[in-house]
């Protein structure tokens, strides 16, 4: 057969362009009327995009073989990197085939063993009536499925997703992802269209996967390579963004393809598919915000707590007064310092589960002598806080004795002595007792909040606690078997800090009686936040 | 078991089905395994991209077995084959139609008369040949083509690594083709003179 000849130059041209799909449209029309008018024409078009189809396949059958050998290398220390693979390595081709293809040549070599056929072309219609897998659920949350199923992996052409709450990816055989929000629904079409009949979704789309459309009952949208949302209302109307890259939005009823170019949109702008137009507009970031662009695993939260029950000494911590360990190992910054190491205020009595702190004439509000004050606790730190962490301090004191006016006892948080918040209870004389809560700022009370009236030898169980940033102490009546909590000001101050102690406290603030507190069952915890990864 | 030495056992009516089917089978493999290279350039002539040109053979190797009953065996497989799968490419290209950049059906259809115009020993000894051009090709004209090639052929990403612009790229990748396909022709026309020399 003879070589077809090109009948001009400006045929090797077209041609060549249209091979690397560099054609424009103008340039298709002409190259179509050469080929139509020519056989010799249309001759040399076969021969050279036959010719681009196998360097194409050439060239991935050598980038293989350089991997292959590049591997080889590593395995047996031979260099095989630098130099281009030998001609008759490569040979034959036919293992450079793309996936599919090389699927079918292959296992069509074997065809002698019709069990092939059985197996993949076969017969059976189990596997022709399901038809391949062209997309896949990849990822899950909190999904509920309108038909109660739909959670499984493999999707054929047809499936139809009716997602009524939570959020689902689905990967497509193209390599594009989707995201949907329930209540949406989404029919696959093929690896590389969809279509959403009503909800959110979001789409990613790799390069390769350039082409990838979501289809609306009043559009389309074609990615060329991006990510992009879409969002179909129950009238239909549709709402497109895009996050980054560009897309081509369609509207139904144009049939006519030279007209239909579609409109672009690029990063950051919006549009609108409805009633036959479409309306361009910058995408606010509110709009941008209504699209989950990713399964983000919720967080796994984990309490850490350290809960003593002051049953033994412990060793490497505060010492009362005959050097036993009380278990707790701090004293809040800014208070205690000029105690004794064997604090003659505390006792540890392991046999009656308990430690006895005994008050001292000493006041957070206006710094008053706190280098004795008795402020005892904890690092949280230690339970891994880092400074955003939920955390609680609770104490359970039994039978409060009768302190005199303003004498208090409770719980604190905070990184110093002039910097906390604390509450529990205050003595308003007269064997009466109120709870309170109160922020220290500056070494000075401010926001004090009080409630209620509780007589002198009423068990007590206190928690002040810190949870989604907001604090609050929650006083538990154990001798009534009531509660109350109370909440305060946000103390701001607060917020920024990142190195806190939580702990417990007595004193008496403006008298020089003092009194012996029991506490039992001290705890504090902090629920420390991890990611998952996605599976 | 039966069937006892020396004894032909004939096969039941199930078996004569399976049997026959089996054949069928093999016969359309052979007809694949003789056209598929053809029918595989024919597709990617059309869409021009290697990955729908997979999906598309599969979907038309799987439509051509469904059919091959219906194939008359007196005809030219590689034809039947190709229209069939420009049917299944107008149906691909109607999804996707954004632009104008297809050929129009008529064009295709007679794109499939050319093709089968194309041997399959003629086409087998056109990649061997094109091998033997490729070695021939300055490294780096060979490194080039197959950056842009290969799996993921990105032509700018291969001029972002040379610090040029992607249509300098495209201008020499067009250049390293022609040369190639020059050669190739070169190539058969000498082995063709020799195969004609006494």
């Amino acid at each position: 057969m003879t070589e077809p000849q090109p009948t001009s130059s400006r045929l090797v041209d077209l041609v060549d362009v249209y091979v690397s799909g560099q054609l424009d449209e103008g340039g298709l029309d002409e190259l179509e009327s050469l080929l139509v008018a020519d056989s010799e024409a249309l001759r040399y078009f076969v021969h050279y995009a036959s010719f681009h189809t196998d360097l194409h396949l050439e060239m991935r059958a050598r980038n293989a073989g350089r991997r292959a050998l590049s591997a080889l290398g590593h395995l047996g220390g031979a260099d095989f990197t630098g130099s281009a693979p030998d001609a008759e390595v490569m040979q034959p081709r036919w293992w450079a085939l793309p996936r599919i293809w090389l699927a079918v040549a292959g296992l069509l070599i074997l065809a002698g063993a019709a069990s092939w056929m059985q197996g993949w072309i076969g017969v059976p219609s189990v596997h022709d009536d399901a038809g391949p897998a062209i997309a896949w659920l990849v990822n899950a949350q909190n999904c509920q499925w309108a038909d109660g199923a739909a959670d499984t992996g493999d999707m054929q052409a047809g499936t139809i997703l009716r997602l009524e709450r939570g959020l689902a990816e689905i990967r497509f055989q193209c390599g594009a992802t989707a995201v949907i929000e329930g209540p949406a629904e989404l029919e696959l079409l093929t690896a590389r269209r969809a279509r959403l009949r009503r909800g959110r979704l979001t789409a990613k789309v790799p390069q390769e996967a350039s082409g990838f459309e979501v289809l609306s009952p009043q559009g389309k949208v074609i990615d060329l390579g991006t990510e992009f949302g879409i969002h179909v209302a129950e009238s239909g109307v549709t709402d497109v963004v895009i996050f980054d890259g560009k897309v081509e939005a369609h509207v139904n009823g144009s049939h006519d393809r030279s007209n239909d170019r579609g409109v672009s949109l690029t990063r950051n702008q919006s549009a609108r598919i409805a009633e036959g137009k479409i309306t361009l507009q910058t995408a606010k970031s509110e709009e941008l915000d209504q699209f989950v662009r990713a399964i983000v695993p919720p967080p796994v939260i984990t309490p850490r707590t350290m809960r003593l029950t002051f049953q033994n000494s412990v060793d490497a911590t505060l010492r009362d007064k005959s050097g036993a360990g009380i278990g707790l190992t701090h004293r809040l910054p800014g208070t205690g310092s000029r105690l004794e190491t064997n604090d003659p205020n505390l006792l540890l009595d392991p046999r009656a589960a308990q430690l006895e702190l005994t008050t001292t004439e000493s006041d957070l509000n206006t710094k008053f002598r706190l280098a004795r004050g008795e402020y005892l606790g904890v690092r949280l730190a230690d339970l891994g806080f880092t400074g955003s962490e939920d955390f609680a301090v609770a104490v359970t004191i039994p039978d409060i004795p009768a302190l005199e006016l303003v004498g208090q006892v409770g719980v604190y948080a905070g990184p110093r002595s002039d910097q906390n918040i604390r509450g529990g209870v205050i003595s308003r004389g007269l064997g009466e007792y109120t709870q309170f809560l109160v922020n220290n700022h500056d070494g000075n009370d401010a926001d004090f909040n009080r409630v209620g009236l509780f007589p002198t030898g009423t068990d007590l169980r206190l928690t002040l606690k810190r949870s989604g940033g907001k604090y609050l102490l929650r006083l538990e009546n154990l001798t009534l078997g009531n509660a109350s909590t109370l909440t305060n000001r946000h103390p701001e101050f607060l917020d920024r800090q990142s190195d806190f102690f939580v702990g417990v406290f007595a004193a008496n603030t403006q008298s020089k009686v003092r009194r012996t507190i029991v506490l039992k069952e001290f705890e504090a915890t902090v629920w420390t936040v991890s990611s998952r990864s996605t599976r | 078991m039966s069937g006892g030495h020396g004894l032909i056992v004939l096969p039941s009516g199930l078996a004569v089905a399976e049997a026959s089917e089996r054949r069928q089978e093999g016969e359309f493999a052979d007809y694949l395994r003789d056209h598929q290279s053809r029918l595989y350039a024919y597709i990617h002539s059309l869409v021009r991209d290697l990955n729908d040109a997979d999906d598309l053979l599969q979907q038309t190797t799987l439509i051509l077995w469904k059919k091959f009953g219906e194939f008359d065996r007196q005809g030219n497989f590689c034809a039947w084959a190709c229209g069939i799968a420009r049917l299944e490419v107008a149906n691909f290209l109607r999804s996707r139609a954004r632009r104008r950049l297809y050929f129009s059906d008529d064009l295709n259809l007679l794109l499939v008369e050319a093709q089968i115009e194309m041997s399959v020993a003629e086409q087998a000894e056109r990649r061997e040949a094109l091998a033997q051009c490729v070695e021939k090709l300055r490294e780096r004209d060979r490194e080039l083509l197959q950056e842009c090639y290969a799996d993921a052929s990105d032509v700018n990403a291969a001029a972002d690594r040379r610090k040029r612009s992607s249509q300098s790229v495209y201008n020499s990748l067009r250049r390293i083709r022609r040369a190639l396909y020059e050669c190739i022709v070169r190539t058969l026309a000498q082995k063709s003179r020799k195969e004609c020399l006494p």
